[in-house]
């Protein structure tokens, strides 16, 4: 399992390398240029400075390696079309601002979906499955751009109980360097690993620790916790220095959004996720609950409750885990309508904007991001499927 | 899954028609929404457009120029309704007498001399003479010219911070985009081009003469200084080998821009020729004093590899000149300017925040509008579906003339569009009022380039005759559209999409077809791919353009079509018409000065290398307790004349445009 991880991780490099390639040159390829606008245009010489400035009058190859030189050491580089920032410091400013409305969103998905989606599975052909059904074809069919703009008009504007746009910040802390992103990350990793070994994933490495400790296996936890947590203590302290390289880091700064401005971007934003967690619930759970095992479980005298929630649901969110993986990054790297409708400073905007603006380097780095957020997401689905299939086994 | 999909439409129907009776009311208020100001002391103002960057002297787009203008001050500022120059840091200016050279007296100087720039009590008395739609003093009474003005950080503002200022903007190094508005003044046109000069490693002079194509020096103590960009130089090596070998490299440096401190408070500016509109590009933002102490610490900082050059612009690096001192800065989200207290002007600033919100969708910038939670939002922020809904019921929304001219060039460069018959042909059959009248905003039909301007007035008229137009389209060879291969002849008009731009390109394309027999074709691309087609000129027939006014003068609209501007997208070049303009801006006398731009200006129009459509306007939001804001031809309202009205009453002097 961890050779898994550490392997997919190792491949993963290279891949995210293999993307901005192609991405610097498909970028690169499109029409236009950072400095044209509509109507009155720049000065020649003006113009000369401004791709000095961004070192964009250098031949394509040696801009490319300039440019994988920096993102090597993590830095992305400046803002052609906001000079006062540098792009690490817009995806820091602008992901915790996507990502806490996209985890809250993906919160009310999988709550709304999974409840709704195992209710319509259990009683089938119910009013309740119905209205399951109905809740998800409208969730589908309508567009984020029509739902968004209909709950203000209710809830805001006719109403008056929610804010029609903009949120509202409790808290602004920061900016917290990436070094000590990577300490939060790293104890995260630590309560999954230790986790896993609980669940008896981690089988091999307490092996492996075991004649030390004559097979306690309370000091063998013990053991395992404290080296894994120390080892990754060296990794960030060995890396402080190097996030630091010329004083580029991922400056984040987290934001507390209030609950009331957050309630509507959040729901638009969840409505497509509920319809299709829910469809993919109900099927699992239809198909599930006609399993031998149920009836098994039912016949050993298993209380209904048990049944469902125990047995039935572990086989039926195997498909809801592998769509909810891609979901997340989705939700988490921004959402370009619901942040236009709901005026949210978020990933997303800058995205778009930035592909508008030929704002290469800012255009570049999001991209970076949101790969590897993805291919992280991916990895977590992957490892959430070991855990909740045991027939699945990532040795080989 | 049927019955799910009945329950489906039947709900969204119920949701629509519940949502629709709620708001069948009818709302007779004559105002959009809530009329109670949510603070007396803040102002929301709905930007629309993120600002790329708040220092004056990088962007020249009007959002990021509106929030620098509010920090940082110029030697004159924009007056809040005619925009005409008012007094900021200087107080008094003097022209010399071919106006090649302007001194300004800025604030603190004991005895300045010349012409008094007009302050807040001559605004006051401007409301008293009627010539105002409002009193913009709120009276408060103008501080005394004698005492200095602060920096945020209590140094006293000197010429001296001038002359800093404007070598800042024009240095290759800043890349200003707006740097082309310091081409008026000694050197700057050579220090932004980042031109070298020679000078003779003997004799120590400058190398006059030329440089032939194999690099051979002709030597010429009479001619012109030989010149080269360091680029050049570099991509040429040969070329300059010789010249190399008996000179020094001698580039224009920042430094010898032609502005000096005479004295703390006495700034002086040597132009290369006489510009006579050279007060009116003072307000604007590349000329307004910016601090060199916070800059230069900053730029210290960032070579330790402490940090960002750019880090002065942070809250609490900042150091400011103006009404207001930035206090927070979320990007995408808000800009948070406080009152400055060491502002010279601040015991006449009401207002104690502002806050500017760049809301991209329209739509959601009037529901914030109309639930109090903006202000007033720039000029455009209305869905233009709105406008006609609103303009006759609604007192708040603003429908102001602008300044910005929409047009069609004509590649004169490709065949059949160089003969001047066939382009006449064209403008003359469009009904540019009957465009004007779908488009609806109260748009102004246009035969010429520039607007009205006082005291201004070419010959060229212009009007709706198709049956001339298919007389000369029938001289020039294509009688009923018909060319003399037998094909119809073909038009394409090419624009950025967008559905504005679309529908009017519809128009143009029935009233061609209809009125020449001739055959239009619409070709919409990507922005981008747009400004490339434009700028290489890789477009037949017309273009979409527009260009809005950067001063106050009809040369800003007709500078843009000499043979060596950068915006001159027609292929068409004329020195006679160049030697017009040179002569005009050379011209002190105002009157003159006029009659030679509309000279050049029908000089223009006969070559008709565009088809002019209609003057645009500006349509925005403005609650009626927001007092001190009035629409004007650029859509610039200096902050610090603004205030709120917790009282206001309907039918005082809070006049709404209604057109």
């Amino acid at each position: 399992m961890i050779r898994f991880i550490f392997r997919r991780l190792a491949v993963m490099g290279p891949m995210v390398l293999l993307v901005l390639t192609i991405s610097f040159f498909l970028v690169r390829l499109a029409p236009g240029n950072p400095f044209t606008r509509e109507g009155r245009q720049l000065p020649d010489s003006v113009l000369k400075n401004l791709n000095e400035k961004y070192g964009l009058d250098e031949p394509l190859y040696k801009q490319y390696a300039n440019w994988i030189g920096r993102v090597l050491h993590f830095d992305f580089g400046p803002s052609i079309k906001y000079p006062d920032r540098n792009v690490n410091e817009i995806i820091g400013e602008s992901i915790t601002v996507s990502a806490s409305i996209g985890i809250f969103a993906y919160f009310i998905a999988l709550l709304v979906g999974l409840s709704g989606g195992v209710l319509a599975g259990y009683k089938k052909n119910s009013w309740a499955d119905y209205l399951s059904s109905t809740v998800s074809v409208l969730g589908v069919s309508v567009p984020n751009f029509i739902l968004g703009p209909l709950l203000v008009l209710v809830f805001s504007l006719t109403l008056y109980w929610l804010p029609p746009a903009r949120i509202e910040w409790l808290a602004i802390a920061g900016p917290i360097d990436l070094h000590w992103l990577i300490v939060i990350f790293s104890v995260v990793v630590i309560a999954i690993y230790i986790a896993l070994v609980y669940l008896g994933l981690g089988g091999v490495l307490l092996r492996i620790v075991s004649p030390l400790t004559h097979g306690n296996k309370k000091i063998s936890y013990a053991i395992l916790g404290s080296t894994g947590l120390a080892g990754l203590f060296v990794i960030v302290f060995l890396l402080r220095p190097y996030l630091h390289w010329q004083g580029v880091s991922f400056p984040l700064s987290i934001k507390i959004p209030s609950l009331r401005s957050i309630i509507l971007p959040a729901v638009t934003l969840s409505a497509v996720y509920i319809a299709y967690i829910m469809r993919l619930t109900r099927s699992g759970m239809v198909e599930t609950l006609g399993r031998d095992y149920i009836r098994t479980a039912r016949a050993k005298g298993l209380s209904e409750r048990r049944v469902i929630f125990v047995h039935a649901l572990r086989g039926a969110v195997l498909p809801v885990v592998s769509f909810t993986g891609p979901a997340l990054a989705g939700l988490i790297g921004g959402t370009v309508v619901v942040e236009k409708i709901f005026a949210i400073p978020g990933l997303g905007s800058y995205f778009i904007n930035a592909a508008f603006n030929r704002d290469y380097f800012l255009l570049l780095g999001i991209t970076a991001f949101v790969s590897t957020l993805l291919m992280l997401m991916n990895l977590l689905v992957d490892i959430t499927y070991a855990i909740i299939d045991p027939r699945i086994r990532f040795e080989r | 899954m049927k019955l799910a999909g009945k329950i489906a439409v039947i709900s969204i129907c119920l949701v629509v028609l519940i949502v629709l009776l709620v708001n069948a009311r009818k709302d007779s208020s004559p105002y959009i929404g809530t009329t109670k100001p949510s603070s007396q002391t803040r102002l929301v103002y709905n930007i629309m457009t993120e600002p790329t960057t708040i220092d004056p002297q990088i962007p020249n787009d009007n959002v990021s120029n509106a929030i620098a203008d509010s920090m940082f001050d110029g030697l004159t500022e924009y007056h809040p309704q005619t925009l005409e120059p008012i007094a900021a840091l200087a107080t008094h200016y003097e022209v010399n007498a071919d106006s090649t050279q302007f001194t300004f007296y800025l604030r603190g100087h004991k005895s300045p001399k010349g012409i008094r720039l007009p302050n807040r009590d001559d605004l006051h008395q401007q409301f008293l003479e009627g010539k105002l739609k409002e009193d913009f003093s709120h009276g408060h009474a103008a501080p005394p010219d004698d005492q200095p003005a602060y920096w945020s950080d209590g140094t006293i503002i000197t010429a001296r911070d001038f002359v800093y200022s404007w070598q800042r903007a024009v240095s290759p190094a800043t890349a200003a985009a707006n740097a082309g508005q310091l081409a008026y003044i000694k050197n700057g046109a050579n220090i932004t081009a980042g031109l070298n000069r020679f000078r003779d490693k003997k004799t120590g002079q400058f190398l006059h003469g030329k440089l032939d194509q194999d690099g051979h020096v002709l030597e010429d103590p009479g001619g012109p200084l030989i010149k080269a960009t360091t680029k050049a130089i570099k991509r040429s090596p040969q070329q300059y080998a010789e010249i190399l070998k008996m000179a020094d490299l001698a580039p224009y440096t920042p430094d010898e821009l032609g502005v000096r401190a005479v004295d703390d408070f006495t700034f002086q500016v040597d132009l290369i020729q006489p510009t006579s509109f050279f007060l009116k590009l003072m307000p604007m933002s590349i000329f307004r004093a910016v601090p060199k102490q916070a800059i230069e610490a900053a730029a210290n900082r960032a070579k330790k590899s402490e940090g960002n050059a750019t880090d002065w612009l942070k809250p609490e690096n900042i150091v400011v000149s103006g009404a207001f001192k930035l206090a927070e800065r979320m990007p995408y989200d808000h800009v948070l300017l406080t009152k400055n207290p060491r502002y010279w002007d601040a015991a006449s600033v009401d207002l104690q925040q502002v806050n500017f919100l760049p809301i991209e969708d329209r739509v959601t910038g009037m529901s914030l509008y109309k639930s109090g939670n903006v202000d007033v939002s720039t000029g455009g922020s209305v869905p233009t579906s709105f406008v006609g809904a609103l303009r006759n019921n609604k007192r708040d929304l603003i429908i102001g003339p602008a300044t910005t001219v929409v047009f069609y060039v004509f590649n004169t460069t490709a065949k059949p569009f160089d003969d001047v018959r066939i382009r006449r042909a064209l403008d003359l059959s469009v009904d540019k009022q009957a465009i004007v009248d779908v488009k609806g905003n109260g748009q102004v039909p246009q035969w010429r380039l520039t607007p009205t301007f006082p005291d201004y007035a070419p010959q060229h008229t212009g009007r709706y005759d198709p049956a001339e137009g298919k007389r000369l389209l029938a001289a020039a060879g294509y009688p009923n559209g018909i060319g003399p291969n037998g094909a119809k002849l073909h038009l394409s008009i090419t624009y950025a999409t967008n559905e504005g731009l679309k529908q009017t390109g519809e128009l143009l394309k029935s009233f061609w077809e209809n009125n020449l027999g001739i055959e239009v074709e619409l070709q919409n691309m990507e922005a981008k791919v747009y400004q490339q087609a434009l700028i290489k000129m890789q477009y037949k027939g017309l273009v979409f353009l527009n260009y809005t006014a950067d001063f106050m003068d009809p040369d800003t609209y007709l500078s843009l079509f000499t043979s060596d501007s950068d915006s001159n997208f027609s292929g068409w070049k004329d020195t006679n018409y160049d030697d017009l303009l040179n002569r005009a801006n050379a011209e002190i006398d105002r009157q003159k000065h006029m009659e030679l731009l509309a000279q050049a200006e029908d000089y223009l129009m006969d070559s008709q290398i565009f088809v002019p459509l209609y003057i645009g306007v500006w349509s925005l939001v403005k609650k009626p307790y927001v007092k001190g804001f009035q629409d004007n031809l650029f859509d610039k309202h200096p902050l610090k004349f603004v205030w709120i009205d917790p009282n206001w009453q309907a039918d005082t002097h809070d006049t709404v445009a209604q057109r």
